[in-house]
Protein backbone atom coordinates (compact mmCIF):
# COMPACT_ATOMS: atom_id res chain seq x y z
CA UNK A 1 0.00 0.00 0.00
CA UNK A 2 2.82 2.32 1.03
CA UNK A 3 4.14 1.46 -1.88
CA UNK A 4 1.83 2.21 -4.51
CA UNK A 5 1.35 5.52 -2.38
CA UNK A 6 5.03 6.16 -3.21
CA UNK A 7 5.50 5.50 -6.49
CA UNK A 8 2.08 7.51 -7.33
CA UNK A 9 3.66 10.59 -5.42
CA UNK A 10 6.62 10.05 -7.11
CA UNK A 11 4.96 9.59 -10.81
CA UNK A 12 2.87 13.20 -9.92
CA UNK A 13 6.00 14.88 -8.76
CA UNK A 14 7.65 13.61 -12.16
CA UNK A 15 4.59 14.55 -13.61
CA UNK A 16 5.03 18.17 -13.12
CA UNK A 17 8.56 18.60 -12.88
CA UNK A 18 8.42 17.71 -16.74
CA UNK A 19 6.26 20.77 -17.34
CA UNK A 20 8.91 22.61 -16.31
CA UNK A 21 11.81 21.09 -18.28
CA UNK A 22 14.04 24.13 -18.59
CA UNK A 23 15.07 24.58 -22.49
CA UNK A 24 18.71 25.37 -22.04
CA UNK A 25 19.92 23.23 -24.70
CA UNK A 26 21.68 25.44 -27.00
CA UNK A 27 20.92 23.23 -29.76
CA UNK A 28 17.36 22.91 -29.14
CA UNK A 29 15.34 25.37 -31.89
CA UNK A 30 12.73 25.82 -28.46
CA UNK A 31 15.01 27.62 -26.90
CA UNK A 32 15.34 31.44 -27.73
CA UNK A 33 19.33 31.09 -27.10
CA UNK A 34 20.16 28.35 -29.00
CA UNK A 35 22.81 28.42 -31.85
CA UNK A 36 24.65 25.96 -33.19
CA UNK A 37 28.46 26.20 -34.76
CA UNK A 38 28.95 27.42 -38.02
CA UNK A 39 29.51 24.88 -41.14
CA UNK A 40 31.39 27.07 -44.04
CA UNK A 41 30.40 26.58 -47.85
CA UNK A 42 34.05 27.51 -49.71
CA UNK A 43 32.97 27.52 -53.72
CA UNK A 44 35.57 27.17 -55.71
CA UNK A 45 35.68 27.77 -59.53
CA UNK A 46 38.06 26.16 -61.63
CA UNK A 47 39.38 24.94 -64.53
CA UNK A 48 42.08 22.13 -64.33
CA UNK A 49 42.60 21.65 -68.21
CA UNK A 50 45.03 24.10 -69.08
CA UNK A 51 48.09 24.40 -69.01
CA UNK A 52 48.46 26.99 -65.95
CA UNK A 53 48.65 25.58 -62.47
CA UNK A 54 47.11 28.12 -60.49
CA UNK A 55 43.90 26.66 -60.45
CA UNK A 56 45.88 23.25 -59.34
CA UNK A 57 47.26 25.43 -56.69
CA UNK A 58 44.29 26.50 -55.17
CA UNK A 59 42.99 23.07 -55.36
CA UNK A 60 45.78 22.01 -53.09
CA UNK A 61 45.28 24.81 -50.11
CA UNK A 62 41.82 23.77 -50.29
CA UNK A 63 43.14 19.95 -49.25
CA UNK A 64 45.00 21.57 -46.49
CA UNK A 65 42.81 23.72 -45.34
CA UNK A 66 40.38 20.78 -45.48
CA UNK A 67 42.85 19.46 -43.23
CA UNK A 68 43.14 21.80 -41.06
CA UNK A 69 39.31 22.64 -40.33
CA UNK A 70 38.20 19.03 -40.73
CA UNK A 71 34.19 19.27 -40.78
CA UNK A 72 33.74 23.04 -39.76
CA UNK A 73 34.05 23.56 -43.92
CA UNK A 74 32.46 21.46 -47.29
CA UNK A 75 34.46 22.41 -50.40
CA UNK A 76 32.86 21.87 -53.78
CA UNK A 77 34.86 22.31 -57.30
CA UNK A 78 32.46 23.55 -59.97
CA UNK A 79 34.81 23.15 -63.00
CA UNK A 80 34.25 26.32 -65.64
CA UNK A 81 35.26 26.28 -69.19
CA UNK A 82 36.87 29.05 -69.75
CA UNK A 83 37.26 30.93 -73.77
CA UNK A 84 39.99 28.91 -74.31
CA UNK A 85 40.14 25.86 -72.13
CA UNK A 86 36.96 23.47 -72.05
CA UNK A 87 36.97 21.32 -68.88
CA UNK A 88 35.61 17.88 -69.25
CA UNK A 89 34.03 18.57 -65.76
CA UNK A 90 32.11 21.66 -66.30
CA UNK A 91 28.34 22.04 -65.82
CA UNK A 92 27.48 25.34 -67.77
CA UNK A 93 23.71 24.97 -66.92
CA UNK A 94 24.56 24.80 -63.27
CA UNK A 95 27.38 26.81 -62.73
CA UNK A 96 27.60 29.35 -64.99
CA UNK A 97 24.17 31.07 -63.48
CA UNK A 98 25.81 31.14 -59.85
CA UNK A 99 29.43 32.33 -60.82
CA UNK A 100 27.29 35.23 -62.83
CA UNK A 101 25.57 36.17 -60.05
CA UNK A 102 28.64 35.67 -57.67
CA UNK A 103 30.52 38.36 -60.14
CA UNK A 104 28.03 40.84 -60.66
CA UNK A 105 28.08 41.39 -57.40
CA UNK A 106 31.20 41.16 -56.59
CA UNK A 107 33.46 44.45 -56.14
CA UNK A 108 35.78 43.19 -58.90
CA UNK A 109 34.07 42.21 -62.00
CA UNK A 110 36.91 40.04 -63.45
CA UNK A 111 35.90 36.57 -64.10
CA UNK A 112 38.62 34.40 -64.38
CA UNK A 113 39.60 30.77 -62.62
CA UNK A 114 40.67 29.93 -59.94
CA UNK A 115 37.84 32.10 -57.68
CA UNK A 116 37.01 30.90 -54.86
CA UNK A 117 34.12 31.82 -52.93
CA UNK A 118 33.15 31.49 -49.12
CA UNK A 119 29.81 31.50 -47.63
CA UNK A 120 28.42 33.37 -50.77
CA UNK A 121 29.34 36.18 -52.99
CA UNK A 122 31.24 38.49 -49.95
CA UNK A 123 34.49 36.70 -49.52
CA UNK A 124 36.37 36.21 -52.97
CA UNK A 125 39.59 35.04 -53.29
CA UNK A 126 40.60 34.85 -57.05
CA UNK A 127 43.79 33.53 -58.63
CA UNK A 128 46.91 31.96 -57.31
CA UNK A 129 50.39 32.39 -57.14
CA UNK A 130 51.48 29.63 -55.15
CA UNK A 131 49.83 27.37 -53.18
CA UNK A 132 50.97 29.32 -49.96
CA UNK A 133 49.24 32.66 -51.22
CA UNK A 134 46.05 30.87 -51.71
CA UNK A 135 45.96 28.78 -48.03
CA UNK A 136 47.40 32.11 -46.34
CA UNK A 137 43.81 34.02 -48.47
CA UNK A 138 41.51 31.78 -47.70
CA UNK A 139 42.72 30.58 -43.99
CA UNK A 140 42.19 34.49 -43.01
CA UNK A 141 38.62 34.35 -43.96
CA UNK A 142 38.08 30.92 -42.40
CA UNK A 143 39.28 31.57 -39.69
CA UNK A 144 37.03 34.95 -38.81
CA UNK A 145 33.66 32.72 -39.89
CA UNK A 146 34.14 29.48 -38.10
CA UNK A 147 34.07 30.82 -34.82
CA UNK A 148 30.42 32.58 -34.99
CA UNK A 149 27.53 31.61 -34.01
CA UNK A 150 24.72 29.80 -36.80
CA UNK A 151 21.10 30.55 -36.05
CA UNK A 152 19.98 27.17 -38.59
CA UNK A 153 20.40 23.94 -38.27
CA UNK A 154 19.91 21.45 -40.85
CA UNK A 155 19.65 17.48 -40.73
CA UNK A 156 19.12 15.46 -43.52
CA UNK A 157 15.87 13.40 -42.68
CA UNK A 158 15.82 11.01 -45.89
CA UNK A 159 18.24 10.47 -49.10
CA UNK A 160 17.01 7.34 -51.34
CA UNK A 161 18.45 5.74 -54.26
CA UNK A 162 17.15 4.51 -56.90
CA UNK A 163 15.97 3.79 -59.94
CA UNK A 164 18.16 6.89 -61.26
CA UNK A 165 16.54 9.10 -59.02
CA UNK A 166 17.68 10.61 -55.50
CA UNK A 167 15.37 11.66 -53.60
CA UNK A 168 15.82 13.93 -50.98
CA UNK A 169 14.45 15.25 -47.16
CA UNK A 170 15.79 17.84 -45.02
CA UNK A 171 14.90 19.10 -41.74
CA UNK A 172 15.71 22.83 -41.47
CA UNK A 173 15.03 24.86 -37.94
CA UNK A 174 15.86 28.36 -36.93
CA UNK A 175 17.47 28.72 -34.26
CA UNK A 176 17.79 31.68 -31.67
CA UNK A 177 15.21 34.39 -31.20
CA UNK A 178 14.73 36.33 -34.45
CA UNK A 179 12.77 34.91 -37.23
CA UNK A 180 14.60 34.89 -40.90
CA UNK A 181 12.63 35.49 -44.55
CA UNK A 182 13.55 34.46 -47.71
CA UNK A 183 15.48 31.86 -47.86
CA UNK A 184 16.62 28.50 -50.36
CA UNK A 185 17.32 25.11 -49.26
CA UNK A 186 19.76 24.05 -51.86
CA UNK A 187 21.54 20.40 -52.62
CA UNK A 188 25.10 20.34 -54.05
CA UNK A 189 25.57 16.83 -55.37
CA UNK A 190 29.36 16.32 -55.34
CA UNK A 191 31.24 13.01 -57.32
CA UNK A 192 35.34 12.22 -56.39
CA UNK A 193 36.20 11.32 -59.60
CA UNK A 194 40.10 11.30 -58.42
CA UNK A 195 42.25 11.74 -55.38
CA UNK A 196 44.46 14.55 -57.30
CA UNK A 197 42.93 17.89 -58.03
CA UNK A 198 38.97 16.15 -58.58
CA UNK A 199 38.41 15.30 -55.42
CA UNK A 200 34.62 17.46 -54.80
CA UNK A 201 33.09 18.13 -58.17
CA UNK A 202 30.17 19.57 -58.24
CA UNK A 203 27.69 17.01 -61.15
CA UNK A 204 24.38 19.11 -59.89
CA UNK A 205 22.85 21.54 -57.96
CA UNK A 206 18.60 21.74 -57.29
CA UNK A 207 16.90 23.91 -55.18
CA UNK A 208 13.53 24.37 -53.69
CA UNK A 209 10.92 26.38 -53.68
CA UNK A 210 11.40 29.90 -51.30
CA UNK A 211 11.17 29.66 -47.80
CA UNK A 212 9.31 32.85 -47.38
CA UNK A 213 9.65 33.06 -43.54
CA UNK A 214 10.91 31.07 -40.68
CA UNK A 215 10.01 32.12 -37.59
CA UNK A 216 12.64 31.83 -34.23
CA UNK A 217 11.83 27.99 -33.41
CA UNK A 218 10.52 26.91 -36.21
CA UNK A 219 11.61 23.37 -37.40
CA UNK A 220 10.33 22.32 -40.98
CA UNK A 221 10.90 19.09 -43.48
CA UNK A 222 11.18 19.74 -46.75
CA UNK A 223 11.79 17.56 -49.58
CA UNK A 224 13.34 18.02 -52.82
CA UNK A 225 12.15 17.26 -55.98
CA UNK A 226 13.45 14.26 -57.20
CA UNK A 227 16.77 14.30 -59.30
CA UNK A 228 17.42 11.97 -62.28
CA UNK A 229 20.75 11.63 -61.49
CA UNK A 230 23.30 10.12 -64.51
CA UNK A 231 26.20 9.23 -62.02
CA UNK A 232 25.74 8.33 -57.82
CA UNK A 233 27.11 11.51 -56.40
CA UNK A 234 29.44 10.51 -53.00
CA UNK A 235 28.47 13.25 -51.05
CA UNK A 236 25.52 15.91 -50.95
CA UNK A 237 26.07 19.29 -49.68
CA UNK A 238 23.08 21.19 -47.95
CA UNK A 239 23.08 24.16 -47.54
CA UNK A 240 20.48 27.58 -46.67
CA UNK A 241 21.20 30.86 -48.63
CA UNK A 242 19.37 33.67 -48.83
CA UNK A 243 16.73 33.81 -52.14
CA UNK A 244 18.95 35.05 -54.38
CA UNK A 245 21.65 32.62 -53.14
CA UNK A 246 24.08 35.54 -52.94
CA UNK A 247 24.33 34.71 -48.62
CA UNK A 248 25.42 30.79 -47.44
CA UNK A 249 23.89 30.77 -44.06
CA UNK A 250 24.65 26.98 -42.95
CA UNK A 251 25.76 23.52 -44.59
CA UNK A 252 25.66 20.09 -43.99
CA UNK A 253 27.67 17.53 -45.91
CA UNK A 254 25.86 14.39 -46.30
CA UNK A 255 27.54 11.47 -47.10
CA UNK A 256 25.76 9.06 -49.20
CA UNK B 1 24.77 132.65 -52.75
CA UNK B 2 25.27 131.01 -48.49
CA UNK B 3 24.97 128.04 -50.21
CA UNK B 4 28.22 129.11 -52.45
CA UNK B 5 30.14 130.07 -49.93
CA UNK B 6 28.90 127.21 -47.36
CA UNK B 7 30.33 124.76 -50.33
CA UNK B 8 33.88 126.70 -50.52
CA UNK B 9 34.61 126.84 -47.13
CA UNK B 10 34.05 122.64 -47.22
CA UNK B 11 36.41 122.32 -49.98
CA UNK B 12 39.05 124.70 -48.57
CA UNK B 13 38.55 122.55 -44.98
CA UNK B 14 39.09 118.82 -47.23
CA UNK B 15 41.99 120.34 -49.17
CA UNK B 16 44.21 121.54 -45.64
CA UNK B 17 42.80 117.84 -44.03
CA UNK B 18 44.39 115.99 -47.26
CA UNK B 19 47.67 117.42 -46.03
CA UNK B 20 48.58 119.48 -49.17
CA UNK B 21 51.99 119.93 -48.81
CA UNK B 22 52.09 115.83 -49.44
CA UNK B 23 50.73 116.33 -52.83
CA UNK B 24 53.07 117.94 -53.90
CA UNK B 25 55.98 116.33 -53.16
CA UNK B 26 57.61 113.24 -54.51
CA UNK B 27 58.68 110.00 -53.15
CA UNK B 28 61.96 108.23 -53.01
CA UNK B 29 63.50 106.85 -55.83
CA UNK B 30 64.77 103.72 -55.39
CA UNK B 31 67.72 103.03 -57.80
CA UNK B 32 68.72 99.42 -57.01
CA UNK B 33 67.71 96.43 -54.27
CA UNK B 34 70.65 94.01 -54.91
CA UNK B 35 70.37 91.03 -52.72
CA UNK B 36 73.69 88.45 -52.95
CA UNK B 37 73.33 85.77 -53.40
CA UNK B 38 70.01 84.80 -54.61
CA UNK B 39 69.98 81.41 -54.58
CA UNK B 40 71.69 80.05 -51.20
CA UNK B 41 71.51 76.98 -49.06
CA UNK B 42 70.31 76.71 -45.53
CA UNK B 43 72.04 79.10 -43.20
CA UNK B 44 73.81 81.08 -45.60
CA UNK B 45 73.64 84.41 -45.08
CA UNK B 46 72.70 86.66 -47.83
CA UNK B 47 73.80 90.45 -48.01
CA UNK B 48 70.31 93.05 -49.08
CA UNK B 49 71.04 96.27 -49.64
CA UNK B 50 69.37 99.14 -51.46
CA UNK B 51 70.74 102.36 -53.35
CA UNK B 52 67.86 105.20 -53.11
CA UNK B 53 67.73 108.93 -53.51
CA UNK B 54 65.71 111.79 -52.20
CA UNK B 55 64.24 113.98 -53.92
CA UNK B 56 63.12 116.00 -51.52
CA UNK B 57 65.05 117.66 -48.22
CA UNK B 58 65.56 115.40 -45.15
CA UNK B 59 66.31 111.85 -44.50
CA UNK B 60 65.34 108.48 -45.57
CA UNK B 61 63.87 105.55 -43.58
CA UNK B 62 64.20 101.84 -44.47
CA UNK B 63 62.20 98.81 -43.74
CA UNK B 64 63.22 95.37 -45.09
CA UNK B 65 60.85 92.58 -44.56
CA UNK B 66 60.90 89.00 -45.98
CA UNK B 67 57.81 86.36 -47.22
CA UNK B 68 57.03 84.24 -45.92
CA UNK B 69 58.51 85.36 -42.48
CA UNK B 70 61.19 82.34 -42.06
CA UNK B 71 65.09 82.51 -41.77
CA UNK B 72 66.28 85.60 -39.26
CA UNK B 73 67.51 88.96 -40.24
CA UNK B 74 71.08 89.66 -37.95
CA UNK B 75 71.17 92.99 -38.51
CA UNK B 76 68.40 95.99 -37.95
CA UNK B 77 65.50 95.71 -40.26
CA UNK B 78 65.35 99.61 -40.88
CA UNK B 79 69.00 100.04 -42.00
CA UNK B 80 69.78 100.34 -45.50
CA UNK B 81 71.30 96.97 -45.92
CA UNK B 82 70.80 93.84 -43.96
CA UNK B 83 72.08 90.79 -43.52
CA UNK B 84 69.50 87.41 -43.77
CA UNK B 85 70.29 83.73 -42.27
CA UNK B 86 68.42 81.44 -44.63
CA UNK B 87 65.76 79.24 -43.08
CA UNK B 88 66.13 74.94 -43.65
CA UNK B 89 63.02 75.26 -45.59
CA UNK B 90 63.84 75.70 -48.86
CA UNK B 91 61.75 77.66 -51.71
CA UNK B 92 61.14 81.06 -52.85
CA UNK B 93 61.85 84.49 -50.53
CA UNK B 94 60.56 87.33 -51.51
CA UNK B 95 62.56 90.43 -50.03
CA UNK B 96 60.75 93.61 -49.43
CA UNK B 97 62.36 97.03 -48.94
CA UNK B 98 60.23 100.30 -48.62
CA UNK B 99 62.06 103.45 -48.28
CA UNK B 100 60.22 106.25 -47.04
CA UNK B 101 61.18 109.98 -47.17
CA UNK B 102 58.83 112.74 -44.47
CA UNK B 103 55.70 112.41 -47.06
CA UNK B 104 55.95 109.69 -49.39
CA UNK B 105 57.58 105.67 -49.79
CA UNK B 106 58.53 103.43 -52.34
CA UNK B 107 59.39 99.38 -52.29
CA UNK B 108 60.60 97.25 -54.44
CA UNK B 109 61.11 93.13 -54.14
CA UNK B 110 63.56 91.01 -55.08
CA UNK B 111 63.46 87.03 -54.53
CA UNK B 112 66.14 84.80 -52.83
CA UNK B 113 65.56 80.97 -53.63
CA UNK B 114 66.54 79.19 -50.54
CA UNK B 115 67.94 75.08 -51.67
CA UNK B 116 66.77 72.28 -49.26
CA UNK B 117 68.61 69.57 -49.61
CA UNK B 118 66.93 66.88 -48.22
CA UNK B 119 64.99 64.25 -49.97
CA UNK B 120 61.69 65.02 -51.51
CA UNK B 121 58.76 63.11 -49.20
CA UNK B 122 57.13 60.60 -51.19
CA UNK B 123 53.84 58.60 -50.00
CA UNK B 124 52.11 55.30 -51.52
CA UNK B 125 48.73 56.21 -51.11
CA UNK B 126 46.88 53.01 -52.99
CA UNK B 127 47.61 50.29 -53.55
CA UNK B 128 48.91 49.58 -49.83
CA UNK B 129 51.20 46.68 -48.60
CA UNK B 130 49.59 43.29 -48.74
CA UNK B 131 47.15 44.18 -50.86
CA UNK B 132 46.18 41.17 -53.57
CA UNK B 133 45.18 41.85 -57.21
CA UNK B 134 44.86 39.21 -60.32
CA UNK B 135 46.86 39.63 -63.19
CA UNK B 136 44.96 41.92 -66.14
CA UNK B 137 44.00 43.59 -63.52
CA UNK B 138 44.53 47.12 -63.85
CA UNK B 139 45.72 48.45 -60.82
CA UNK B 140 45.62 52.57 -60.52
CA UNK B 141 49.10 54.21 -58.32
CA UNK B 142 48.22 56.96 -56.50
CA UNK B 143 51.16 58.57 -54.83
CA UNK B 144 52.26 62.31 -53.47
CA UNK B 145 55.66 63.33 -53.84
CA UNK B 146 56.43 66.87 -51.57
CA UNK B 147 59.77 68.90 -51.62
CA UNK B 148 60.22 72.73 -51.00
CA UNK B 149 61.67 73.54 -54.01
CA UNK B 150 59.04 71.66 -56.18
CA UNK B 151 59.42 68.22 -57.74
CA UNK B 152 61.63 68.14 -60.96
CA UNK B 153 60.09 64.55 -61.90
CA UNK B 154 58.21 61.25 -60.82
CA UNK B 155 59.25 57.71 -61.68
CA UNK B 156 57.32 54.32 -61.26
CA UNK B 157 59.14 50.69 -60.81
CA UNK B 158 57.29 47.53 -60.79
CA UNK B 159 60.17 45.42 -59.20
CA UNK B 160 62.79 47.48 -59.63
CA UNK B 161 61.69 48.10 -63.73
CA UNK B 162 61.12 51.72 -64.82
CA UNK B 163 56.97 51.85 -66.08
CA UNK B 164 56.57 55.11 -66.58
CA UNK B 165 57.78 58.59 -65.17
CA UNK B 166 56.21 62.57 -65.22
CA UNK B 167 57.23 66.05 -64.71
CA UNK B 168 56.76 67.33 -61.23
CA UNK B 169 52.97 69.11 -60.88
CA UNK B 170 52.26 71.54 -58.91
CA UNK B 171 49.65 69.85 -57.09
CA UNK B 172 49.49 66.32 -55.95
CA UNK B 173 48.63 63.50 -56.34
CA UNK B 174 50.33 61.47 -59.12
CA UNK B 175 48.93 58.46 -60.96
CA UNK B 176 49.70 55.65 -62.99
CA UNK B 177 48.28 52.59 -64.11
CA UNK B 178 49.79 49.27 -64.34
CA UNK B 179 48.70 45.97 -65.72
CA UNK B 180 50.31 43.08 -64.32
CA UNK B 181 51.11 40.48 -66.34
CA UNK B 182 52.15 36.92 -65.59
CA UNK B 183 56.09 37.84 -65.45
CA UNK B 184 54.59 39.80 -61.93
CA UNK B 185 53.08 36.71 -60.08
CA UNK B 186 53.46 36.69 -56.53
CA UNK B 187 55.07 39.45 -54.03
CA UNK B 188 55.32 42.61 -56.63
CA UNK B 189 57.14 45.28 -55.58
CA UNK B 190 55.60 48.83 -56.59
CA UNK B 191 57.86 51.86 -56.27
CA UNK B 192 57.45 55.80 -57.06
CA UNK B 193 60.05 57.78 -56.84
CA UNK B 194 60.69 61.72 -57.07
CA UNK B 195 63.63 63.87 -57.84
CA UNK B 196 63.74 67.45 -56.42
CA UNK B 197 64.01 70.41 -58.52
CA UNK B 198 67.94 72.06 -58.49
CA UNK B 199 69.28 69.30 -55.87
CA UNK B 200 68.29 66.57 -57.64
CA UNK B 201 68.19 64.52 -54.62
CA UNK B 202 65.40 61.56 -54.85
CA UNK B 203 62.94 60.05 -52.30
CA UNK B 204 61.30 56.61 -52.74
CA UNK B 205 58.19 54.96 -51.30
CA UNK B 206 57.49 51.41 -52.01
CA UNK B 207 54.49 49.43 -51.23
CA UNK B 208 54.86 45.24 -51.47
CA UNK B 209 51.51 43.42 -53.43
CA UNK B 210 51.00 40.41 -54.48
CA UNK B 211 49.77 39.36 -58.10
CA UNK B 212 47.79 36.08 -58.69
CA UNK B 213 47.61 34.09 -61.62
CA UNK B 214 44.10 33.35 -62.87
CA UNK B 215 43.19 31.87 -66.22
CA UNK B 216 41.00 34.82 -67.78
CA UNK B 217 37.64 34.73 -69.39
CA UNK B 218 38.83 36.05 -72.60
CA UNK B 219 42.58 35.23 -73.25
CA UNK B 220 44.79 38.05 -73.11
CA UNK B 221 48.37 36.73 -72.73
Amino acid sequence: MYRFAFKTLAFILIFFQCNDLPRDNVLDPGNPNSYQSSVILVEAFVNTNNPFPYNEWALQALDSLEVIYGSKIVIVEYHRDTQEFSDPYSQPLIVEPLYEKYVQNSVIKTKGVPDIFINGYKNRIQGASSVESVLSRVNTVLSSETGLNNYFTLEPTDIVLGDNQLRISCKIARLGNQSASNLLLRAILVKRINSQALKRVAIHIVKTEQISKMEAGDIRTIDFEPIVISQVPDFIILSVTSANELVVYQNLKADL
Amino acid sequence: MRYALTFSAGLIILFLACDPESIFRNAPVIDLIDITPNRVNPYDTVYATVNATNPEEGSLSFQWAVSPERGNFIDPVDNRSVRWVAPTAGGDYVFKITVSNSYKSADRSGTVRVIEGGDPLVRILSPQDDEYFTQLQEIGITAEAVHNNGIFKVQFFVDDVLINEQSGIPSNPYRFTFIPDTSHLGKTEIKMSAIANYTFTEGADSVQIYIEGIVPQKHKF
